[in-house]
């Protein structure tokens, strides 16, 4: 057998798939990923790789930003291929050391699949739920999305790691290339919509608020050292209090080294144009659209939170991972 | 043959003799038959009269059968008339009576008699002092029954006399105008009561006597109706307080009416506002002062204008708040913006600040007609957005408590699922949108005394 010679492998180490329930943010969070990238102008920005998914990028971004509509709620599986391109300049002063600009290029092959999807009650492998296991099975990355306001009031988040998790390690740890029993992923663990009254509140509460002195907005922001304590805490609050199992089950199927906790929010604070700063007071950022439905827009402008990290992070790190891999292989086989 | 003044004349000197002691018995000999007339004087001396059904002379043939009709149990004064002098069983029978009783005045002419009583009655003098009954407050406040001088004795139809007189918010009949009648040992007895419905209030009061127990009351500086008041005496002076309640002499009652629900819901509150402007209105008049403010809520929406709070009329009149409210109903449909809260902080907080400062004896009344919860002045567990201007119900509230006799209303939606604030302006009246009794409303905004306060008869100035 040559696996490594057949057909062109699938690259796992590129793709990374979103993971969270329904309506935890996950099709917003790469909405908001190109605002996040012009936001920080350190060069950084996002690309399609193709046709379709530059579509998706210009359509998720622009009813985001100025519409300041929501996604629909995802049907099935969204696959995106994007790039996070580093800055020309940035590349050159590197080219003019050493190195050709290998690493200022990341691809992110995205995988959106609806929340429905991770819902426990999808028992068995069939249909879109076996092609999101497959999915798993596939990638490297995992971009794990944690709604503290649906946990408040469904307390749900655990129901849907359990199930998937479980079939996940299944198909996985039989294979003798993770005998240790833990899955090679990279996991980003996001916790969302920081710029609620209940999660900033939770985190003011716990004193992980910080100010950035040179966040021209001002914006409060939790540490990365901090964002797990805050992630705990908030799985504290958990409706059903079945959160406390989400950690544990966490760092239990994935190598402690390999998960980080981030503090995020895709449209971040309501900023007033007229002072155009973060004001204590007055920060939410949704409007309702109508009593009836509980439908919400954008209020104001977007300014993302911890959007461009995780992907960075998880893409760098899969790079590295990749580029270590064949050594680590050679190392095997050779033993 | 008599003319009808001899008549007259004899007829006024038979009612002059008229008594308690002594009734009179008027035999009128008509063409069909004898009509008995019998007079007497009540118990506040005013004459009164009826008549017997007319006995046929057919049943009066015989001398006996004559006598028996005019018989009477008491010494009474007899005027015999015969009213039909052409016919000769008028004649007759006038002859046999004046044979029976020699000291009976007896008269020929033809004239209506029953009119020509009434006539007479009513020209006769009084025998009686006539007084309107009023309400004397003694220097300590407390409250008593008194009178106002109306007519002396001798007194005649066409006197009048003007009085001034105080009157204070009464019930749904109005302010009692009683007549009462005493001689010489000051013993009252009602004569007659009135009753008009009157704002609180000096009012020249013009009597004009009519006769005897026939008093007219006019008011040449109020446009209010003079009715027959049917109520029981005892139950009148039972209602009297024994203080004086507190003055109502002039009020200002502040609407704020919540739009934005939608044409049916918007224009219910506006009605309702308008019941209980018409109500106070009612009792006041023209002492009554009438804002109007309606609002909506805020609208964040990127560039749109936001401007939550109409002022509709400030301090005037209640027939231009009426039409300020009407105007409201018929004017475009506010944007139905933000959802979950309607800017009441904002509406509160522009009260508060053109609310100049209290006048002496005005009461000033806050009623808000909505349902939605105001904006938070910085973000809130509700989650609704903080209110654009950072205005602060609760300061609002508490600016407006520290005014001087201030009350509070609240017509609520749904009271049962009234929040904060709304439970604290319904403090002092609150009701539900659906079932509005306006008068009661406003008597609790103490814009109509309650019925404890309020007062039956005029005030006797001194
Ligand atoms: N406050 C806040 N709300 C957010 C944010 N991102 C998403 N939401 C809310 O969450 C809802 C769902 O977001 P989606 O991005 O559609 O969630 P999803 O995980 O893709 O949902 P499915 O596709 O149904 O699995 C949105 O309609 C918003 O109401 C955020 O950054 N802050
Ligand atoms: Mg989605």
């Amino acid at each position: 057998m040559e696996p490594e010679r057949g057909l062109p492998p699938a690259r796992p180490e590129h793709n990374i798939a979103m993971w969270g329930p329904p309506g935890s943010g996950k099709t917003t969070f790469l909405a908001a990923l190109h605002i996040a990238l012009n936001r920080r102008q350190d060069g950084w920005k996002v690309v399609g790789a193709n046709g379709p998914s530059t579509d998706a990028l210009i359509r998720l971004t622009g009813s985001l930003a100025t519409q300041g509509h929501f996604p629909a709620a995802t049907r099935g599986i969204e696959r995106y291929r994007w790039y996070l391109v580093g800055a020309a300049e940035r590349a050159k002063r590197f080219a003019l050391r050493r190195r050709p600009p290998q690493d200022v290029r990341i691809g992110l092959d995205l995988l959106d699949p609806s929340g429905e999807l991770f819902d426990q009650e999808h028992s068995g492998y069939a249909g879109v739920h076996g092609e999101l296991v497959d999915n798993l099975v596939n990638s490297r990355g995992i971009v794990f999305l944690f709604d503290p306001v649906r946990e408040f009031e469904d307390g749900d988040a655990f129901d849907y790691l359990h199930g998937v998790l479980s079939q996940l390690a299944n198909r996985m740890l039989e294979s003798p290339e993770f005998a240790d029993g833990m899955l090679p992923h990279h996991v980003a663990v996001c916790i969302t919509k920081f710029d609620e009254i209940r999660v900033m509140e939770t985190a003011e509460k716990l004193r992980l608020v910080t100010v950035d002195p040179d966040d021209p907005l001002g914006f409060p922001k939790v540490e990365e050292e901090d964002a797990r304590d805050l992630f705990r805490a908030l799985c504290g609050v958990s409706a059903t209090g079945n959160a406390e199992l989400v950690h544990n089950t966490l760092i239990q199927y994935f190598r402690p080294e390999r998960v980080r906790f981030f503090v995020t929010s895709a449209v971040g604070f309501y900023v007033d144009p007229r002072v155009g700063r973060f004001d204590r007071d007055d920060y939410q950022n949704l409007l309702p659209e109508a009593e009836s439905s509980k439908a919400v827009r954008v209020r104001g402008t977007i300014h993302p939170i911890n959007v461009v990290e995780p992907l960075l992070w998880l893409g760098r790190s899969l790079a590295a991972a990749h580029r270590a891999a064949p050594a680590a292989r050679a190392a095997g086989t050779g033993r | 043959m008599i003319e009808p003044d001899e008549v007259r004349k004899a007829a006024a000197a038979a009612i002059a003799d008229l008594s308690g002691e002594r009734p009179l018995l008027v035999a009128d000999l008509a063409a069909e038959g004898l009509v008995r007339w019998d007079l007497h004087r009540d118990a506040a001396d005013t004459p009164r009269g009826r008549s017997r059904p007319v006995i046929p002379w057919d049943e009066l043939a015989t001398d006996d059968a004559l006598l028996r009709a005019v018989r009477t149990p008491r010494p009474t004064g007899l005027l015999l008339v015969n009213t039909f002098p052409e016919g000769a069983r008028g004649a007759a029978a006038l002859d046999a009576l004046r044979a029976a009783h020699p000291h009976a005045v007896a008269v020929s002419s033809d004239v209506r008699l029953g009119e020509l009583l009434r006539d007479v009655i009513a020209h006769t003098p009084l025998t009686r002092w006539y007084d309107l009954v009023t309400l004397n407050p003694t220097p300590e406040g407390r409250l008593g029954l008194g009178t106002r001088q109306l007519f002396p004795v001798g007194a005649r139809r066409g006197d009048s006399n003007p009085l001034a007189v105080d009157v204070e918010v009464a019930d749904e009949h109005g302010t009692v105008l009683a007549v009462v009648a005493s001689g010489k040992e000051r013993r009252y007895s009602l004569v007659k009561k009135d009753a008009v419905r009157l704002a609180p209030g000096r009012y020249t009061l013009d009597a004009e006597l009519r006769g005897p127990g026939r008093v007219r009351f006019r008011l040449p500086d109020a446009d209010a109706a003079v009715v027959p008041d049917e109520r029981e005496w005892e139950a009148l002076v039972a209602s009297v307080p024994d203080r004086m309640p507190p003055r109502v002499t002039a009020a200002h009652l502040v609407v704020a009416v919540e739009q934005g629900d939608g044409d049916e819901r918007d224009a219910d509150r506006l009605a309702r506002a308008e019941q209980v402007v018409a109500s106070a209105a009612d009792d006041l008049r023209d002492r009554l002062r009438v804002s109007v403010l309606t609002y909506g809520p805020h609208a964040f929406e990127r560039r749109a204008p936001d401007e939550p709070v109409a002022v509709r009329i400030w301090e005037g009149g209640a027939a231009r708040a009426l039409e300020a409210l009407d105007a409201a109903a018929h004017s475009d449909p506010p944007p139905r913006g933000y959802p979950r809260a309607a800017a009441l902080e904002c509406a509160l907080t522009e009260v508060a600040r053109r609310l100049g400062p209290p006048g002496r004896d005005v009461r000033t009344a806050v009623l808000a007609l909505g349902a939605r919860p105001p904006f938070p002045p910085r973000v809130h567990p509700s989650e609704i957005l903080p209110c654009p201007a950072r205005n602060d119900w609760a300061r609002a509230l508490g600016t407006l408590r520290t005014y001087p006799g201030i009350a509070f209303g609240a017509i609520h939606d749904r009271p049962e699922e009234a929040d904060d604030v709304w439970r604290q302006l319904g403090r002092d009246a609150p009701a539900p949108l659906a079932a509005v009794d306006a008068r009661r409303l406003a008597a609790s905004l103490g814009l109509a005394p309650a019925a404890a306060q309020r007062l039956p008869f005029p005030i006797g100035t001194p």
